[in-house]
C-alpha cells in the first residue's frame, strides 16, 4: 500500500500485532461458544453454509473424476474451496452434518462442467455475502473474505 | 477498532490506490489499459461511497495526502502491474478490516463487494505476472 509517513509508522504496528495474533488457523473457534454436550446440540446459523461449502467440495471432486485434464485450470480452485471448508467448520459452534449421499454431478463436456462450476462459484459468493451482511461481528470477516475469493474464481473458469 | 476509524483507515487506501493507479496507467501496455481503468474507477467508486457513509456519520473523511511512498520503483510495465496488485492487496486489507468492525448490513454491502472487487482484480493482475500464486483463499487476511 502506498502510505504517508505517519501511516506507515501505524501501519507496521498493526501488522505486528496481526503477527502476533496470527495462528495456523485465522479464523479460530471463539472462545464463548458451549462445548458440544453441555447442552442439547443447537442449530448454528453457519451450518448450512458449512453444508453449501462441502456440497461445492463434493463437484469440484466429481469434475476432477471426470475430466482429469481441467485439474491443471481447477485444482487450484478446489484447493481454495478445503481451506474454506475447513475454516467455517472451525467457526461451527454446534454440530456439524454429515455429508450427504448423492448422484455424482455429470456435465456431459469439460465445456458444461466449467459452466456448472461457475455457477456455483456465483451462488456460493451471493450466499456468502449475505450472510456476511447479517453476521456476527466475529463472523463478519471470515465470510466477507471467503464471499470475495469464491466470486474471484470466475476469473479463472472463464 | 472504532467504526470511524475503519472507515477512515479503508478511505484512506481507496484514496492511496486512485493515486497509485495514476501511475500504473501511465507505465501499461494498451492491451492493459482496460483493466487499469476500470480498477480506477472502481476505487473512485468506492472512494465516493466511504465518504458518503462518513458524511451520513457526521464525520469529516480523511482526505488524500498530497504524495506517497511507493514500496519500489515503477519503471515499466512488470513493475506497474506490481504495483497494481500491490494496490489492491492493500485495500483488500482495510476492507476486510472494516468488516467485523460494523454492524448495518449496507455496511458490511459495501465492504463485501469491495473486498470483492479487489480480490479480483489482484487476481487478474497476479496472473499477468510471473511466480505469484493466482488464487489466495482469504483475500484480505
Amino acid at each position: 500500500m502506498l502510505l504517508t509517513r505517519r501511516q506507515m509508522l501505524a501501519g507496521a504496528l498493526q501488522a505486528l500485532a496481526a503477527v502476533g495474533l496470527a495462528g495456523c488457523r485465522p479464523f479460530g473457534r471463539p472462545a464463548a461458544h458451549p462445548k458440544p454436550h453441555a447442552s442439547p446440540p443447537q442449530t448454528d446459523a453457519l451450518l448450512p453454509l458449512v453444508v453449501a461449502e462441502r456440497a461445492v467440495l463434493k463437484q469440484y471432486d466429481d469434475v476432477l473424476a471426470r475430466y482429469p485434464q481441467l485439474l491443471a485450470r481447477v485444482g487450484v480452485i478446489r484447493a481454495d474451496h478445503a481451506a474454506h471448508l475447513d475454516a467455517l467448520r472451525g467457526a461451527l459452534a454446534g454440530p456439524d452434518r454429515p455429508a450427504p449421499e448423492g448422484p455424482a454431478f455429470a456435465p456431459a463436456t469439460p465445456a458444461a462442467a466449467l459452466a456448472g462450476l461457475r455457477a456455483t462459484e456465483a451462488n456460493a459468493a451471493a450466499r456468502l455475502a449475505t450472510a456476511c451482511a447479517f453476521a456476527a461481528p466475529a463472523r463478519a470477516a471470515l465470510l466477507g473474505s471467503v464471499a470475495a475469493c469464491e466470486s474471484a474464481h470466475l476469473v479463472l473458469l472463464r | 477498532m472504532s467504526a470511524i476509524e475503519a472507515l477512515q483507515r479503508a478511505l484512506a487506501a481507496e484514496h492511496a490506490a486512485v493515486w497509485g493507479y495514476g501511475l500504473v496507467g501511465a507505465a501499461l501496455p494498451p492491451a492493459q489499459q482496460p483493466l487499469a481503468a476500470s480498477a480506477d474507477q472502481a476505487h473512485r467508486a468506492h472512494r465516493d461511497a466511504l465518504e458518503e457513509t462518513l458524511r451520513a456519520r457526521r464525520r469529516t473523511p480523511v482526505a488524500a495526502a498530497a504524495s506517497y511512498l511507493l514500496p519500489f520503483p515503477v519503471s515499466g510495465p512488470q513493475s506497474a502491474r506490481a504495483l497494481a496488485a500491490h494496490l489492491e492487496q492493500g485495500t483488500a486489507a482495510n476492507w476486510y478490516a472494516l468488516l467485523p468492525a460494523v454492524t448495518a448490513p449496507a455496511d458490511r454491502r459495501l465492504a463485501v463487494s469491495a473486498l470483492t472487487d479487489a480480490a479480483t482484480r489482484g487476481l487478474q493482475w497476479r496472473l499477468l505476472l510471473p511466480g505469484e500464486p493466482s488464487t489466495v483463499p482469504f483475500p484480505g487476511v
